[in-house]
């Protein structure tokens, strides 16, 4: 198995398929597959950290929420995000360590925007030697 | 799925399974092949199954695949047992166009596009990092999305004829702040007056072709004009209400017994809370795309003056009209000889009521709806007016635009972002754009053509040609 992200073409939107040895791992990647959409990660330089933490009913929709959560801090808190790491999982919460850089348009290559993760074709399901999980987010 | 073509322009997805009504696809030969996905047509007939649908799942020619939803297409649920479906709304709330006429000719103008292209980038941010035009703060903020553009009208950034001309006079009924969460707050108050990334754009147009003279007079639209059009919508406010209202209503449709073809598709019964909650913050999503939109015109007005040294009234830097193509309203149509009061979802589709609606602007009243359709940035954009058969057929509702062809990363593949630009320019277009990549993504080429989706529904009868406008200047998201 290939462990990584992948971008996947759909007319309007963007998927994401990441693959991982664990479930946490493909959250991770996912989140990472998503920033390379928004901003350059070379460009980026997470010196600080944060915890992040989503509930949802169930662990696709996991996937879903903690995408848009972290959409939500890039825009109100105007911070970019360089690396993530699952801290503690279970099949409904997800807590996380994050690093961060404020966002400086003047320094940062921002190239697009996302407005959410969809709830389209979305899933998390085991595969041979890992986990791989899909969504579709609204570009 | 069993589709038979029914006329020149019309094609049938024929009921059955859980479909409570067919499905019905407004296109010619041509982009009926291009809208070809299977998962398109297969989103028409998914939402035909959503509780209350009336008459059909109608579909615009513009249709691509979306997410739950078709992009291009209209359901109007029944007030009493359908549904409300942010899906069918989408994130980018009152996701909309608004055009522009000044009292320039394009001779005035092209000899000062640069520094006009310029002076606009300068005062409407564009891409997805910088602030709007005017950061609110969130207390004022709650005051704009519960009131609309008249707010500005308060602070001097509109005039109530403006108010006059934009769908709903800017302000949807029912917005409460208390129905929205602290996050859309979080993420709105510093975008009001921002034009986002993605399609949306800002456009100095020439009026190129008028096909209507008596509608075209109506609008104050002339051939050799000089018009400005801006496309955005109500950016991470609405996007946040979306996501919020999505993960409830998965909860209220599970609830209320509704199976979903697609969890996107989550809904709740329109005399539930959920959905009472809903309406009530998407008319705020649906006020901030006013109010922002409203913003951006404010700076196009100061644009105009500082470069061509007159005020915004001299120069008739004046509102045509302003239309969204993402909503769900609640609206009285005539269906099988009788009146019903439907929520219309339009995702993707833009309003077209018919000469004669109280709705409609007095002076455009007797001609119809201004219909505001933005084409790709390297070609044309629509100018039409709204018709009866429209209000008959389609709960007086038309196509959005051009409709993608290729998905973004396969119109990267075809030229990069520089070539399009150097392409642009050669045909005498000005472009300005936050990532230079987007213009690879945006290009012409990644498009249907905007004229084809427009002959359709000209033919068809759900709108009228009214004129023709071409690029000068495109300052890209």
């Amino acid at each position: 198995m290939n462990v990584g992200y992948e971008l996947v073409d759909h007319t309007a939107d963007i998927g994401i398929r990441a693959r991982g040895h664990t479930r946490e791992e493909v959250y991770e990647l996912a989140a990472e597959g998503m920033f390379s959409l928004i901003c350059d990660p070379m460009t980026i330089a997470g010196t600080e950290t944060v915890e992040v933490e989503v509930e949802a009913a169930q662990p696709d929709l996991l996937l879903a929420a903690w995408l848009n959560e972290l959409l939500y801090r890039f825009e109100a808190d105007r911070v970019l995000f360089e690396s993530f790491e699952v801290t503690s999982l279970s099949d409904t919460r997800l807590r996380a360590r994050v690093s961060w850089e404020a966002l400086d348009p003047a320094r940062h290559a921002v190239c697009g925007g996302v407005k959410a993760a969809t709830l389209h074709q979305l899933s998390l399901a085991p595969c041979e030697g890992g986990w791989e999980g899909f969504v579709l987010l609204d570009v | 799925m069993r589709v038979t073509r029914t006329g020149t322009h019309t094609y049938e997805i024929a009921r059955e399974g859980a479909m409570r009504v067919p499905g019905r696809v407004y296109a010619d030969e041509s982009l009926f092949a291009q809208a070809g996905h299977e998962e398109a047509l297969q989103q028409v007939a998914n939402v035909a199954t959503l509780p209350g649908i009336v008459t059909a799942s109608i579909a615009m020619p513009d249709i691509h695949w979306g997410y739950g939803f078709p992009i291009g297409g209209v359901a109007a649920m029944d007030e009493r047992d359908g549904v409300v479906s942010p899906g069918g709304v989408g994130f980018d709330i009152n996701c909309g166009v608004r055009l522009v006429r000044t009292g320039l000719g394009v001779d005035e103008v092209r000899p000062k596009l640069e520094p006009l292209l310029h002076e606009l980038m300068r005062r409407v941010p564009q891409g997805t990092g910088p602030r709007g035009a005017l950061d609110v703060g969130e207390r004022e903020l709650a005051r704009l999305v519960e009131q609309g553009a008249p707010y500005l009208e308060e602070r001097g950034l509109a005039t109530a004829d403006d108010l006059e001309h934009i769908e709903e006079g800017g302000a949807m009924a029912g917005a409460d702040v208390s129905a929205v969460s602290a996050k859309a707050m979080a993420r709105g108050h510093s975008q009001v007056g921002s034009l986002g990334a993605g399609n949306h754009f800002l456009e100095v147009q020439v009026v190129d072709e008028v096909l209507d003279a008596e509608a075209a007079r109506a609008f104050g639209i002339a051939a050799g004009q000089v018009t400005v059009m801006i496309h955005s919508g109500s950016r991470g406010f609405g996007h946040q209400v979306c996501t919020d209202y999505l993960a409830r209503m998965a909860q209220a449709a599970a609830q209320a017994g509704i199976e979903l073809p697609d969890r996107q598709l989550a809904c709740a019964p329109l005399d539930s809370a959920a959905a009472r909650e809903y309406l009530a913050a998407m008319a705020c999503a649906c006020n901030f795309a006013f109010a922002n939109r409203q913003m951006m015109l404010h700076e196009v007005r100061g644009a105009f003056e500082r470069v061509f040294r007159a005020s915004w009234e001299r120069l008739g830097v004046e509102l045509v009209y302003d239309v969204c193509h993402n909503i769900a309203k609640r609206e009285v149509h005539v269906v099988d000889g009788r009146e019903r009061a439907v929520r219309v979802h339009r995702k993707g589709a833009t309003r077209a009521f018919g000469p004669g609606h109280p709705d409609v602007p007095p002076e455009y009243r007797d001609v119809g709806q201004p219909v505001i359709i933005p084409g790709d940035m390297g070609t044309e954009s629509w100018l039409l007016a709204g018709t009866e058969r429209a209000m008959r057929e389609t709960f007086g509702s038309t196509c959005h635009g051009a409709g993608r062809l290729l998905s973004r990363h396969a119109a990267r593949k075809v030229k990069s972002g520089a070539d399009v630009r150097r392409e642009l320019g050669g045909a005498g277009i000005v472009v300005k754009a936050a990532s230079v990549g987007s213009l690879a993504e945006e290009a012409p080429y990644a498009y249907k053509d905007v004229a084809d989706v427009v002959a359709v529904v000209d033919a068809v009868g759900l709108s009228r040609k009214v004129a023709r406008m071409r690029p000068l200047g495109v300052l890209k998201g």
